[in-house]
């Protein structure tokens, strides 16, 4: 079996990554967006005996980079990568509609000395609107096989199957196209491309889209009714998923604690083990509807424009268009919002939106806001028939969302200063979105979300039951069970932990149980629910009444505005801090997002405590 | 007369005399098809001196010029 290897390279957009899921049947996404494909995705193909590997690289444009992910196709073209080996053959693919800039890549590949093939996507959609596309004068100008397909439909494929096991690819002959700059390539590829590659008819379709998407009057309203189904569908229809996952993780609670006849041992799988993995799922919902939208927006073209509407407002910040797409992903979570920060080509403005996104509101904010809200702020009627509670919900959204575009800009003028950047982007023609495509996403960001978020909550909720639920207290048989598991708590090491933490908060007006609740909290911010629950159950058990009015009672006014403020700034959350190190390559950021949240909610909260 | 492209009106052709700034700038806006020679048509400006959107032979792009992107047009 020879070690054959075949790497898939373009220009971004071209329909590269829909042609590699197409060729080998692994799945990887394709996005609108230049630049999606980050790490490179290995397949395979096999023939009876014969099995080629082959690599889908990220796009580029020449053999210059401009960023990490171009550099790491450069490396490995010119077989300097210290991982993947250089490739045996090029499956060059090129787009029928775009072909002048595909063609000047062509004579950077050319020059390699590696056998290519050249596909040829988007030929039907030429033919359709009356264009030409002769890849038989192609082939004999270039002197490498050129074949036309329809990734889309999986057309041609069968003919590129054989074509790499019949070793079909030629090594072109070097293209000398005078000097090196991308002027004199993009000069050769219109006399090669010359009668033989002619655009029809406009796509008129797009133009008129854009017509109504990019006016700024029609642009705003539209932007405005994505904006508001986007957070409808991640709050409204989140809720229900996530109301069910709750269900079923008690039934299996419930199931497990009457099967576990030790009482440690029991405590540990229902609170520890099962406790941890339902705070994980119950994140799913979000970040699967989440990421389906974004997907269809990047797939559909929209976000893109999206991008271009936004540019000049995201530059008060010193941010550009591109910072925009994490930065709306985090309202639901941070965890994809900082994911998605990747498509921001500059180093500077990629830093500066990561250190933001953990300040946009993020549904888990949502419950501790809720409870507290509901508990200390007046259920009472302002001017012009607002309620002073869904005021002060609306006034913590801006409040975060001003606050983490403020660093943003602090960052820009210190620590991530340099020229404004210039803004660039190809607007890609309208489609519709592959549904293979979305539900390829979606399985991705699951399971990425599974294995580097999912690991450490699981981890950090063990951690965090020894400290609530060590050492064991011999229950007093006449308490209820709520009482005694209070009386666990009062003589855990977690509450051992609060009052001697609790002096820190102190002037903040925390008490050792509102410190042990805002502590729990840093395994996931929505956990304060539970712990108050938990930290206030005898207090529940006898007055009959529900939580919120137990804390109405039981926390000032004063108390409860300083922990929401808290809430609002701090970054309690160890998945985020995760994956920022993880997108970022170093703890040094985490670290510093988390002493800059910290100090910005420490000082909110006193000035709210002591002002009020 | 050659002069920068986000001071001409929206609508007018021009042609690329040359790009000037930052190389890996002026460099990806070359990838993207704007290379001296070609005609280019601006077809609108997003408000408050936001970028704007300019149509090539067979593309659109969306481009924010700034000091390290000078894109010098000839009406």
């Amino acid at each position: 079996m020879s070690a054959h290897t075949i790497a898939v390279v373009g220009v971004p957009n071209v329909g590269k990554s829909t042609l590699f899921n197409e060729l080998t049947g692994l799945q990887q996404r394709v996005g609108n967006f230049p630049g999606v494909t980050v790490e490179p995705m290995v397949g395979s193909l096999r023939d009876g005996s014969t099995s080629l590997t082959v690599i889908d690289l990220p796009g580029i444009y020449g053999l210059t980079a401009a960023s990490e992910d171009e550099q790491l196709t450069i490396d490995v073209l010119r077989g300097v990568h210290p991982s993947i080996p250089r490739p045996d053959v090029i499956v060059h693919v090129v787009s029928a509609d775009h072909p002048s800039k595909c063609f000047g890549l062509f004579a950077e590949l050319s020059t390699l000395g590696i056998p290519m093939i050249v596909v040829a996507t988007m030929v039907d959609a030429v033919k359709a609107r009356g264009g030409v596309f002769d890849d038989i004068t192609l082939h004999h100008r270039l002197g490498v096989p050129i074949l036309p397909v329809v990734g889309t439909k999986g057309l041609g494929m069968g003919e590129l199957r054989d074509a790499l096991f019949s070793h079909a690819a030629v090594t072109p002959q070097p293209v000398d196209v005078g000097s090196s700059t991308v002027e004199a390539r993009a000069a050769w590829a219109r006399t090669i491309l010359d009668d033989v590659v002619v655009q029809g008819r406009a796509d008129s379709t797009t133009m008129w889209l854009d017509r109504i998407v990019l006016n700024p009057v029609g642009g705003a309203a539209v932007f405005m009714l994505v904006m508001a189904l986007f957070f409808q569908s991640i709050f409204a229809w989140a809720q229900p998923l996530m109301d069910g996952i709750d269900a079923l993780m008690a039934v299996v609670s419930g199931t497990a604690a009457q099967l576990i006849g030790n009482d440690l041992a029991r405590s540990f799988v229902v609170k520890g083990l099962i406790g941890g993995v339902g705070s994980i799922l119950v994140f799913l919902p979000q970040i699967i509807i989440l990421n389906v939208l974004v997907t269809i927006l990047e797939e559909c073209g929209y976000l893109a424009r999206a991008a271009f509407l936004v540019d000049r407002a995201m530059g008060v910040f010193g941010l550009q268009g591109r910072s925009f797409i994490p930065l709306l992903g985090s309202f639901a979570c941070a965890i994809p919002g900082i994911m998605s920060a990747r498509i921001i080509p500059s180093y500077r403005d990629r830093m500066a939106t990561i250190m933001a996104t953990p300040l946009m509101t993020c549904s888990a904010r949502l419950p501790v806001y809720t409870l507290l809200i509901s508990s200390v702020v007046p259920a009472v009627t302002i001017i012009g028939g607002f309620s002073l509670q869904a005021v002060v919900m609306a006034g913590l959204y801006v409040l975060g969302a001003l606050s983490g575009l403020l660093v943003a800009l602090v960052l820009k003028r210190t620590m991530f200063r340099g020229a404004v950047v210039p803004f660039m982007i190809e607007f890609p023609p309208y489609r519709v979105p592959s549904l293979r495509s979305i539900g390829v996403t979606m399985i991705h960001r699951t399971r990425d979300f599974i294995t580097t978020a999912g690991t450490v909550i699981l981890a950090f909720s063990i951690a965090l039951w020894i400290l609530t639920e060590l050492p064991r207290t011999q229950p007093d048989a006449s308490m209820t069970e709520l009482q005694q598991q209070q009386q666990q708590l009062d003589n855990s090491f977690a509450a051992d932990l609060g009052r001697t933490v609790q002096p820190i908060f102190a002037p903040l007006g925390f008490d050792w149980r509102i410190t042990l609740g805002v502590l729990s909290s840093y395994a996931a911010r929505e956990t304060f629910v539970s712990a108050m629950g938990q930290i206030y159950a005898a207090d529940v058990a006898e007055s009959d009444a529900p939580l919120r009015d137990v804390l109405h009672e039981q926390i000032p006014i004063r108390t409860g505005l300083s922990i929401l403020a808290f809430y609002a700034f701090a970054l309690q959350c160890i998945s985020t801090m995760a994956i920022m190190k993880r997108e970022t390559g170093s703890w040094k950021w985490p670290a510093l997002a988390f002493g800059i949240t910290f100090v910005m909610a420490y000082v909110a909260s006193f000035v709210v405590y002591n002002v009020f | 007369m050659t002069q920068l492209l986000q001071h001409l009106p929206v609508g007018t052709r021009c042609r690329v005399v040359s790009l000037e700034g930052d190389s890996a700038h002026t460099r990806r806006v070359m990838e993207l098809g704007m290379v001296p020679g070609v005609w280019c048509t601006i077809i609108r400006k997003a408000p408050f001196g936001g970028p704007l959107e300019v149509a090539l032979e067979v593309s659109r792009l969306g481009v924010r010029p700034t000091n390290d992107l000078r894109i010098y047009v000839e009406a």
